[in-house]
């Protein structure tokens, strides 16, 4: 559709179709709850996360996340009416006992007690057996500038015949940094230890979406996409896929649809996108979010972006870096750890997997 | 099926009976030509001074009109040709041949309707509206294309959902409620460019008429309104060829006689030539695309002696729609139809038509791996015969039956090269079978009272073979609740519906100049466009109803106030105010988030539920003046849906009734011609209408289904931390930096999205446009006759919006943006050269 409105530009010679409207806001009216929660046969401890919904407004800091619901009692069910209960790490935080951990062909619910004695219950849902990446794996390809050097990724998950697939992948990268290290000082004094090689990992909440209708029991293409080569440290992706039910995969589907409205001739009437959770105690109340229970594959790949370069595309790099600035000569700094103009700065080890 | 068929034949047999020829009233009958190629002129009509009678002539030119015996001056008129008018002493009865002359001069021009002055006065039908060819080529243009939905949309009670959008929207009913024939033969699309064009080319309309209520007993099969465009017809005295050049698309037309004064060809061709300057963007992706149509009519006449023709006629459009990606969307339409029309015995004729027509749509798939072809298609032949008889004082009499068979393949998904990976999914195809009769009687009630009635009956089969779901009663449809599967035969029927339609309108003549009007029509619809986006797309799939989606039936009432007024200078000026009321039964919605493509269980999607809507049209129109003319109309309209919850359907919007997404309460337009020279006339029109409805949010929400890193982070103590940040001063003109300190912290983050409510609940802002062209004629006289036409389409460079959407980044920070679209957003000029030789 997008590309349609650019389109209908160029042929009415039109420079701007699409416009922000930045002063858009509209008073929060409403009073629904969200609910997130996970559960896997990986490892917990699970999270659950309450608040309430907050106005539509881009640009207010206060209104970036809704107001957390304290002091509810979370629990997990599972098939054999077994409770798990889960504690409030911080304000609207809630945090699965340690040990405990969801098993595949088990079914699971979540029952959320409010203080004002409401009752919200998500329906019952079984983990599937854990998805198989059938291939994760990149290459190099080379070109003239350094600007069009790329690592091409390739991913994709095995699909099992005859059964109705349904996968929802989140994906983490993380990028190793350098950084300069200030000049040492004159001697005698010691050089202090410089540490210039870091972790950045940006946050990134946009799901991959698969299903296997008309390709049952064929590897399924995830579009991961290309790395840059803007420097020469490691950069590692990981993929956490999951195999969900149809339910699941339609609701984010859904709300993809939805999010990427464009407000083309062809887009869907929106609506609210209600998930598998509601207040059985007051129908009235509503309940947005989801309980997302799945069986779990996680994988990383370490895309090693020094060894294996052409020597002329390595050589083409080292002026790229020092002609852009990639590693920030203006700052040097002895530590890369303490660097906050860096995103996500995570410092010089990645999360365990 | 016997009892339907039974009702038919009764209907057929059943007519009024015709009433005796009163003392001292003669008969006056005719035909109407062409003073050139003595073509008969369909829809011309006679008028007498001094009486309120009048004739139609039928397709053959033929009228006959019953009168009091006395001197009368006659006035013959049709649109497109001058007016003709003579002095007729009868005694007895008598005959005439009148011949009348192309309308080649723009002097005393009409612009919307060359009958009587006070024919909207007199007849009982209300809601029409009629147009020729020569009106639609007179308004401003968008990019040089004459187009008759544009068109249209400028008379009251017409809408659209927004610029661009396919179809248009009668009366609070939706776009597939509208029945559009070319020459008699339905469209299932009417669109080129998605819906920037309509899917015929200009040049070939003789002229056509909007029915938006007081529809003709003759016309069935959707719900709402009936757009009849009829062609024209070959000349059968000389030969002729015109064409234009414009920005989007080129045009020829040829005509002529292939056997002089038997046999004439008329054949016109349209082609888009926006793919010839698409590759000179120099965007890479624009330059890829692809973006063509083209459509081509001919119709073949030939007469048999006076009072016999026979012809056929041909349409084909396509489209082909691809944006560097690899998907091509394509949709196309093919018709041919054969009639034979006659005038059988003095006063009865007959008109046979038999036409054949597939419309084929779909998408492409082109992608390397993945390619697959999904092409559904919608086929119908029918059959249809139509008697005409003028009982003279006793009106006319109409009646006729149509038998038509439907296949409508939803489109199996198949790979489309050896190496494509995708499996194929079969989609059923589904036939059908509609049978009609009608009856329709037209009938003067005294001097004071005009009335037209008519029955339609028409009788609906869905047949197999093919298999077809049963479900749970009494829970909601869903693919879980199938609790049988029918193994239909072919020919077995499947379901089966049938009813009758009455029309009806009423006439009563306060004096010459004033009447009231009531009337009352029902329409039947068996077959649906599956839309859940604003506006209808070409891919968008046709289902006929089932057992689980009943016929929309629609019930229109109205009343209309008609009032005319004559000045000095013999301008006429017509005025009027129509209200109606509609109530629309069966409507079909969907579930949120519905899937309709490559569902077989597509009820499971749908929603059956209630529609109405009522409004208002005022209208003051100036038909006839030596200058100016124009009409200016303002239109309060209303239309809502309530889609509720009973034993086999959840509701849709809380079962609270909502607007359509085309509901604009508030509308006005203007039109107006003014002819500076007798060559050079100045065409504006102007649009005001409410801004649409829409969905707003009402909140936002995230989704903490990302947060593991975050956690961790937090967890860890990672976050928050000690760090240093750069900071600078400025001293002499030379800037320094140095560290200080800073936490290093990140927000909690998730998956945006927006918190929708009550649907169509808001507005998006109003829609204003002014259009503005001139056109100069061709020197009359002159064997080449070139003409321009300068337009600006939206001179007021507004940026009316299409819509107001809410989309969120998916990233680092998840902010809710709030875009509007504008479509047309700028004055668009643009220059067609036409010509004709």
């Amino acid at each position: 559709m997008r590309h349609l409105i650019l389109f209908c530009c160029a042929l009415f010679l039109l420079s701007s179709c699409e416009t922000e409207i930045e002063d858009f806001k509209t008073e929060n009216v409403s009073s629904a709850i969200v609910v997130y929660g996970e559960i896997s046969n990986v490892d917990g401890p699970y999270n659950v996360r309450l608040n309430y919904v907050s106005a539509y407004s881009p640009y207010d800091i206060t209104q970036f996340s809704g107001q957390p619901i304290t002091d509810a009692n979370v629990r997990i069910l599972d098939g054999s009416g077994k409770e798990t209960a889960f504690y409030e790490k911080s304000k609207g935080y809630y945090l699965s006992p340690v040990g405990f951990k969801g098993v595949v062909g088990q079914k699971y619910k979540l029952r959320i007690k409010l203080l004002d004695g409401k009752t919200i219950e998500s329906n019952f849902q079984t983990i599937n057996s854990a998805p198989e990446l059938a291939e994760f794996s990149y290459s190099f390809q080379d070109a003239t500038k350094v600007e069009d050097m790329r690592f091409p990724l390739k991913a994709s998950i095995k699909d099992p015949k005859a059964t109705e697939d349904y996968y929802f992948v989140k994906r983490q990268d993380f990028r190793q940094f350098l950084l300069t290290c200030p000049a040492p000082p004159p001697p005698p004094a010691p050089t202090p230890p410089c540490n210039c090689l870091c972790w950045q990992a940006p946050q990134n909440t946009q799901p991959y979406l698969l299903d296997d209708f008309l390709l049952s029991g064929k590897n399924l293409s995830l579009d991961v996409g290309q790395l840059p080569y803007e420097d020469f440290t490691n950069w590692v992706v990981q993929l956490d896929a999951y195999s969900v039910s149809k339910e699941t995969y339609t609701y984010w589907k859904r709300l993809e649809d939805q999010r990427k409205l464009n407000g083309g001739i062809f887009d869907k009437v929106p609506a609210q996108v209600v998930g598998n959770l509601k207040c059985i105690t007051d129908p009235s109340q509503e309940v947005l979010g989801y309980f997302m229970v799945g069986g779990l594959t996680q994988k990383r790949l370490t895309v090693d972006r020094f060894n294996g370069i052409p020597e002329a595309a390595y050589r083409k790099l080292g002026f790229y870096v020092d002609f852009n600035n990639i590693r920030r000569k203006d700052i040097p700094l002895w530590n890369c750890k303490d660097a906050s103009f860096i995103k996500y700065n995570l410092g010089y080890s990645l999360p365990p997997l | 099926m016997k009892k339907g068929l039974r009702v038919i034949l009764l209907l057929l047999l059943c007519g009024p009976i015709a009433l005796a020829q009163r003392k001292g009233y003669v008969v006056f009958s005719g035909k109407i030509i062409d003073v050139e190629n003595k073509a008969p002129i369909e829809g011309a009509s006679v008028f007498f001074s001094g009486s309120s009678e009048g004739g139609t002539t039928d397709s053959l030119g033929v009228f006959s009109v019953t009168i009091a015996a006395r001197s009368y001056q006659v006035i013959a008129r049709s649109l497109g040709y001058k007016y003709k008018t003579f002095r007729l002493d009868l005694t007895k009865n008598a005959q005439a041949t009148i011949e009348l002359e192309r309308s080649e001069q723009l002097l005393g021009e009409v612009v919307i309707t060359a009958e009587k002055a006070d024919a909207n006065v007199n007849r009982a039908m209300m809601g029409v509206e009629k147009m020729s060819s020569k009106t639609l080529k007179k308004l401003p243009t968008l990019m040089g294309e004459a187009d008759v939905i544009r068109s249209i949309l400028l008379l009251p009670g017409v809408s659209t959902v927004g610029e661009g959008a396919s179809g248009f929207n009668v009366r609070g009913g939706n776009v597939d409620q509208n029945l559009v024939l070319l020459d008699g033969v339905p469209l299932f699309n009417t669109s080129h460019l998605f819906g920037f064009f309509t899917g015929f080319n200009a040049d070939m309309v003789q002229d056509l008429s909007l029915y938006k209520g007081g529809i003709p007993s003759m016309y069935g099969g959707r719900a709402s309104s009936v757009l009849d465009v009829r062609v024209k017809e070959g000349d059968f005295d000389k030969w002729s060829m015109q064409g234009g050049v414009g920005p989007i698309s080129s045009r020829i037309l040829v005509d002529g006689p292939l056997v002089k004064g038997k046999t004439s060809l008329i054949v016109g061709a349209r082609g888009s030539i926006s793919d010839f300057y698409m590759k000179y963007f120099p965007n890479p992706s624009l330059a890829k695309s692809k973006a063509d149509f083209y459509d081509v009519n001919f119709k073949l006449t030939h007469r048999f002696g006076k009072n016999q023709r026979i012809s056929l006629s041909g349409y084909a459009s396509n489209d082909g729609f691809k944006f560097a990606q690899d998907t091509l969307y394509s949709w196309n339409t093919k018709t041919l139809s054969f009639k034979h029309n006659a005038l059988l015995k003095g006063d009865l004729s007959h008109n046979f038509t038999a036409f054949y027509s597939d419309y084929t749509y779909g998408i492409e798939g082109q992608k390397q791996g993945l390619e697959f072809l999904w092409k559904p298609s919608i086929i119908q032949t029918s059959l249809k015969e139509e008697l005409s008889k003028d009982l003279g004082k006793a009106g006319r009499l109409d009646m006729g039956a149509e038998i038509s068979a439907f296949s409508n393949d939803a489109g199996s998904f198949v790979p489309n090269s050896s190496s494509s990976k995708i499996d194929k999914f079969a989609m059923s195809t589904e036939y059908t079978r509609e049978m009609a009769a009608y009856m329709g009687h037209s009938v003067p009630i005294g001097k004071k009272f005009n009335l037209d009635y008519g029955l339609r009956y028409a009788y609906y089969q869905l047949l197999g073979p093919g298999e077809f779901y049963q479900y749970k009663l009494g829970t909601p449809r869903e693919i879980n609740t199938i609790t049988d599967t029918l193994n239909a035969t072919s020919n077995d029927v499947v379901a089966s519906y049938g009813g009758f339609e009455p029309r009806l309108s009423f006439a009563i003549k306060l004096d010459t100049s004033f009447s009231i009007k009531i009337g009352f029509n029902r329409m039947q619809q068996f077959r649906h466009l599956l839309s859940n986006t604003m506006a209808v797309s070409p891919s968008d799939i046709w289902k006929n109803s089932n057992q689980q989606i009943p016929p929309q039936v629609a019930d229109q009432y109205s009343i209309g106030f008609f009032k005319n007024f004559t000045n000095a200078s013999n301008a006429v000026f017509e005025t009027s105010v129509e209200m109606y009321y509609k109530n629309l039964n069966n409507v079909v919605d969907y579930v949120d988030g519905a899937q309709l493509y490559l569902n077989p269980t597509v009820e499971t999607q749908l929603l059956v539920g209630k529609g109405m809507a009522y409004g208002a049209e005022f209208f003051l129109k100036k038909s006839r003046g030596k200058r100016l003319t124009g009409w200016i109309s303002y239109t309060y309209a209303r239309t809502f849906r309530t889609i509720q919850a009973n034993e086999n359907q959840k509701e849709a919007n809380f079962g609270i009734q909502f607007p359509a997404n085309f509901d604009t309460p508030h509308t006005f337009k203007f039109v107006l011609n003014n002819r500076w020279t007798n060559r050079i006339s100045f065409n504006a029109n102007f649009t005001y209408t409410t801004g649409r409805p829409i969905t707003y949010p009402n909140g936002r929400y995230k989704i903490y289904s990302f947060n593991d890193l975050y956690d961790y982070a937090v967890e860890t103590g990672i976050f928050p931390r000690p760090g240093l940040a750069q900071a600078t001063y400025t001293y002499n003109g030379s800037t320094y930096s140095y560290l200080v300190a800073k936490e290093i912290k990140e927000l909690l983050d998730g998956y945006s999205t927006a918190s929708f409510t009550l649907r169509n609940a808001e507005r998006i802002p109003d829609y204003i446009r002014l259009d503005v062209g001139i056109t100069i004629d061709p020197k009359p006289g002159k064997r080449w006759q070139g003409s321009w036409n300068f337009s600006i389409y939206n001179l007021l460079g507004r940026q009316n919006a299409y819509s107001v959407y809410f989309r969120s980044s998916t990233g680092e920070i998840n902010q809710a943006k709030t875009y509007q679209l504008s479509v047309l957003g700028a004055a668009i000029p643009s220059i067609t050269y036409n010509f004709k030789f």
